[in-house]
């Protein structure tokens, strides 16, 4: 497996890459970062989260658009294009519209050239181009196997506390996740710095257990009251009901607000982990810079490390004993600033700018204040209080969803 | 250009959001509507707490008091062929 290569086309040229990776880590180690161009200023976007959450990794996959190329599995022969192409001039219409910023700061107001009619219709047919909007596939590859399941109960996210909710469960327990295999983002990532046994022996006992039944890949996409979830998984739609629903699904990057805080290489550790853990990015020599704290950034800081990438830790916090071991290890670390401004070169990330310093890097990871998952309790009727302190919209731990 | 992308899908900008509660959209929802922030194929997964620190910011008040916008299913893109292959259970009968 680890020597296995297969050709994909990108934009019409052939491009090599190891087999069993995803297509956006495929172009990654072939130097192709920007995988994308926002809708509106057309800004280079590149993968971001590596979970299938954002948009910034849609491509067109043989014919077919908007496909997450972050969770697409490169195949001998594949077509991927990028899908805003069809930008004249290199241009999209908004950033046309930029030298008139100090008119109107908003850009382009969606009731303009609405009347009359035939202006309209003429303009229609303009802008489609012109906002980069691309073709729809001329048709569906969806398989349309659905099925509907009980469970006593079902536990979604299958990190460290997700299988250990799953295992303490009594009666028939469906353990969904959206990673192939039970263990959570850290998971490969400890295990790739030869740290922490915990979650391995759990997920062992989560494939053998009689009462767990593991569905990877799969997401949850919709919750309904009472007690019923709407999964996705690559063989279409499921639904399931139970009479238990344990939401374990963790956290979520973020980035942050800071100039250019879109930019292709600026990453979160969750996104981190599954590209380089999971799925062996090559990151050997790559300047990155850590910033943050807390355990991510210190295990995104020692991934990277045992990786081979040049590695420059700033901690934002002081932390004596930490930096010392860090150091040990051969890790520059630092204290300083979370970012205020990216810079880039060519369309990605090429420096990352702090408040009294700034460092050269391809990658940036920014640790520290993720945002916990909330969408499918509210759905199931969770209450959400706003809390920037531990991260963002908190759920009620007094929620329960016991129908 | 430099900017600071509050929500990247729909490329709204700190300054976008800023304008629009300038102009009268001081609500979640409303400034949803009109910037069109978290409605892009992440659904808000990737800015709905930055957006909401952003407003608890320009209205001056504690976070807790700005309120979530409402999820609605589904949380991620699906296509209709999808949609039209899933068979609906029965509901439950009502008590």
């Amino acid at each position: 497996m680890e020597n296995s290569h297969v050709t994909i086309r990108f934009q019409d040229k052939p491009v090599v890459c190891r087999s069993g990776i995803s297509v956006a880590a495929a172009l990654w180690e072939n130097g192709i970062r920007v995988l994308s161009h926002s809708p509106k200023y057309g800004r280079p976007r590149g993968v971001k989260c590596a979970r299938g959450h954002c948009g910034n990794c849609m491509m067109r996959v043989n014919g077919q658009p908007n496909v997450r190329t972050c969770h697409t599995e490169v195949t001998a022969g594949m077509v991927v294009e990028v899908q805003d192409t069809g930008v004249p001039f290199g241009r999209t219409m908004q950033q046309s519209l930029e030298a008139f910023s100090s008119v109107i700061p908003n850009g382009f107001y969606y009731k303009w050239f609405t009347k009359p009619a035939l202006v309209s219709k003429a303009f229609i047919h303009g802008i489609r181009p012109m906002t980069g909007i691309g073709k729809l596939g001329s048709k569906t590859s969806d398989s349309t196997s659905t099925n509907h399941s009980v469970f006593d109960t079902v536990v979604i996210g299958a990190g460290i506390s997700g299988m250990e909710t799953a295992l303490s469960a009594s009666g028939s327990v469906l353990l969904v996740d959206d990673q192939s295999t039970p263990g959570g983002q850290r998971f490969s990532a400890l295990q790739q710095i030869e740290q922490l046994d915990a979650p391995e022996s759990l997920s062992k006992q989560i494939i053998s257990s009689q009462h767990i039944t593991f569905a990877g890949d799969t997401r949850v996409v919709a919750g309904y009251k009472p007690g019923m979830l709407l999964l996705k998984s690559g063989d279409g739609l499921s639904t399931v009901k139970a009479k238990t629903i344990k939401w374990c699904a963790g956290k979520l990057d973020r980035i942050g607000l800071f100039e250019n805080n879109d930019l292709p290489g600026l990453m979160g550790p969750r996104g981190l982990y599954r590209l380089v853990a999971k799925q062996q990015l090559d990151v050997n020599n790559c300047d990155v810079v850590v910033c943050g704290h807390g355990r991510d950034f210190w295990l995104s800081a020692f991934l990277l490390n045992a990786k081979g990438a040049n590695v420059t830790a700033v901690l934002d916090v002081d932390d004596k004993d930490l930096i010392e071991t860090a150091t040990a290890s051969g890790i520059t670390v630092t204290t300083g600033t979370m970012p205020v401004a990216a810079r880039s070169n060519n369309g990605t990330l090429s420096a990352i700018k702090l408040e009294d310093t700034s460092y050269k890097c391809k990658l940036c990871i920014i640790t520290g204040n993720a945002k916990p998952a909330y969408d499918i309790p509210y759905q199931l009727g969770a209450k959400l209080t706003l809390d920037p302190a531990r991260g963002g919209f908190i759920i009620d731990r007094k929620w329960e969803d016991q129908s | 250009m430099n900017k600071t992308i509050l929500c990247n899908c729909e490329d709204v900008t700190v300054d976008d959001v800023n304008a629009a509660y300038a102009d009268g959209f001081t609500e979640l929802e409303s400034l949803k509507r009109y910037t069109g922030c978290a409605t892009g194929p992440c659904q808000g997964k990737g800015c709905l707490s930055e957006i909401a620190e952003q407003l608890a910011e320009l209205r001056d008040v504690k976070p807790e008091e700005i309120p979530p916008m409402n999820v609605r299913p589904p949380t991620e893109p699906l296509t209709f062929g999808q949609l039209a292959a899933l068979e609906v259970p029965e509901p439950a009968e009502e008590k």
